[in-house]
């Protein structure tokens, strides 16, 4: 019996993992980002509205204090005034932000955003789909949510 | 207990042959209702240019979508079979996703010489698809313009059908008029030659003339055999039918068989419905070459592991 549930756990810990990680076909593929989330707080230096995708510069500052900058994507314009309201005027330099990434594998400064917030705590994103499977709308469960929040709150008090 | 391991197989067998979860593109489909967070988009307000302007397929997401095809009553409106006019974007399963994924679980046997190609467009690196033409905004080509983002709109005039595409901005024409296929088509071309007739409710489209630069679809990692992505190529043989049915006033049928002999041994047959998005208009969505490769330089290229 007890064998029986083990197999049972152990496939259905498979089937999940396959779930989570099905190919994800698009402009390009994200096997270069880490799976690990990174919560970062940070202050927009440049916001590019344009296709193929919308990215955001920021500068954060690292363990040590350094200032480092980053950028990150999220989906294509319209794809982000569909599904949060973006337009152009959403980010402007200066404009203090709270994000949820996963950065590049290659240890770059660079990430795919999986969520957004403002200083105040205002969702300015709340799923992307440029994040692709594992983590985006409706994979996110209230306890991922409960986790995010807590980050942010930390990387707002650190810096 | 041989029993219950025995139905577990068959639970990880039912939920393997399941679609891949998502595409970066694609909308936030087939959320479960009760417990799950709301859907992005009910969250936010409808952002459109103006009173009068209307919001597009691209920027259409799942709900909004859903939302259209309700108000229109595509189940029970009316329709003429003979008229295919109108914005056909993603599929019952993915309103905000692309309209048809030409199916991976057909793919026939290559040939000799397709091996080579398919050897050619092998990427360099596991975590980017380095050869792929969309990278440098290289034409998509047929069948791959139909099958990438965002939908098309059939617009029918009386010797032709124009399927113009959002992604990349671009058209199709299908000539009505009576004319054949080139035999020997003078030039090749990324969307061929193409005919269509009407074979009772179906649109028959046929074609030819292919230039052999473009993908049918992209090889993702997992199936190229080298843990690389790469792309399914074809040769300037390559013919494809397309036959189309409207099945009602918001579906559309589509069977795509792609012929290719010096390249795959089999023909390669996709089936799938589409859908209209009835009360939307097509966005402008170019590759912009130099947006594209900034965009590679600056935010892809630096995330690929070195090899």
């Amino acid at each position: 019996m007890l064998r029986d549930w083990r197999m049972v756990a152990v496939l259905a810990a498979l089937v999940l993992f396959l779930t989570l990680t099905s190919p994800v076909m698009a402009h390009h593929g994200n096997a270069a980002w880490s799976s690990t989330e990174l919560t970062l707080k940070g202050t927009i230096v440049d916001y590019q509205w344009r296709n193929p995708h919308v990215l955001l510069v920021w500068t954060t500052k690292d363990d040590s204090g350094k200032t480092v900058q980053w950028s990150g994507e999220v989906a294509s314009p319209e794809a982000m005034m569909a599904d949060d309201g973006w337009t152009k005027q959403t980010f402007k330099p200066g404009d203090e932000i709270v994000l949820v990434l996963r950065p590049a594998k290659s240890g770059a400064p660079n990430g795919v955003i999986d969520q957004i917030k403002r200083a105040d705590g205002t969702v300015v994103m709340r799923y992307s789909r440029q994040a692709g499977s594992g983590n985006y709308a409706g994979q996110l469960t209230p306890a991922d949510q409960e986790r995010r929040d807590k980050a942010a709150d930390d990387a707002n008090k650190k810096n | 207990m041989r029993n219950l391991a025995i139905l577990s197989m068959l639970l990880l067998a039912t939920l393997l042959a399941l679609p891949p979860a998502a595409s970066a593109q694609r909308g936030a489909a087939n959320q479960a209702a009760g417990d799950a967070p709301p859907r992005p988009g009910l969250e936010v307000p409808l952002v459109t240019p103006g009173p009068g302007w209307k919001p597009c397929p691209h920027c259409e997401n799942q709900a909004w979508a859903e939302e259209g095809r309700k108000k229109a009553g595509v189940d029970t409106h009316p329709f003429n079979p003979h008229d295919l006019s109108g914005i056909w974007s993603g599929n019952p399963d993915d309103l905000a996703g692309n309209v048809i994924p030409i199916s991976m679980k057909a793919v026939p046997a290559l040939t000799a010489y397709g091996k080579q190609m398919f050897a050619a467009a092998q990427s360099e690196s596991p975590q980017w698809n380095s050869k792929d033409p969309e990278n440098v905004c290289d034409p998509m080509g047929w069948p791959r313009w139909l099958t990438f983002n965002f939908g098309f709109q059939f617009v029918v005039l009386p010797d032709r059908v124009l399927q113009f595409f959002e992604f990349g901005h671009t058209w199709r024409d299908i000539w009505t008029d009576g004319r054949k296929l080139p035999p020997d088509p003078p030039i090749p071309r990324y969307l061929g030659y193409a005919v269509g007739r009407w074979e009772g409710n179906t649109f028959v489209v046929d074609s030819n003339g292919y230039d052999d630069h473009s993908w049918i679809a992209q090889a993702p990692a997992a199936q190229s055999g080298t843990g690389r992505p790469g792309g399914y190529p074809h040769s300037d043989e390559m013919r494809i039918e397309e036959r189309y049915q409207r099945l009602n006033y918001g579906l559309l049928q589509l069977t795509l068989t792609i012929t290719d002999p010096k390249v795959y041994t089999a023909p390669w047959t996709t089936t799938g419905k589409i859908t209209l998005l009835p009360d939307v208009e097509m966005a402008e969505s170019f590759c912009v070459p130099s947006d594209q490769i900034r965009f590679n330089e600056e935010n892809t290229i630096p995330t690929v592991p070195k090899q």
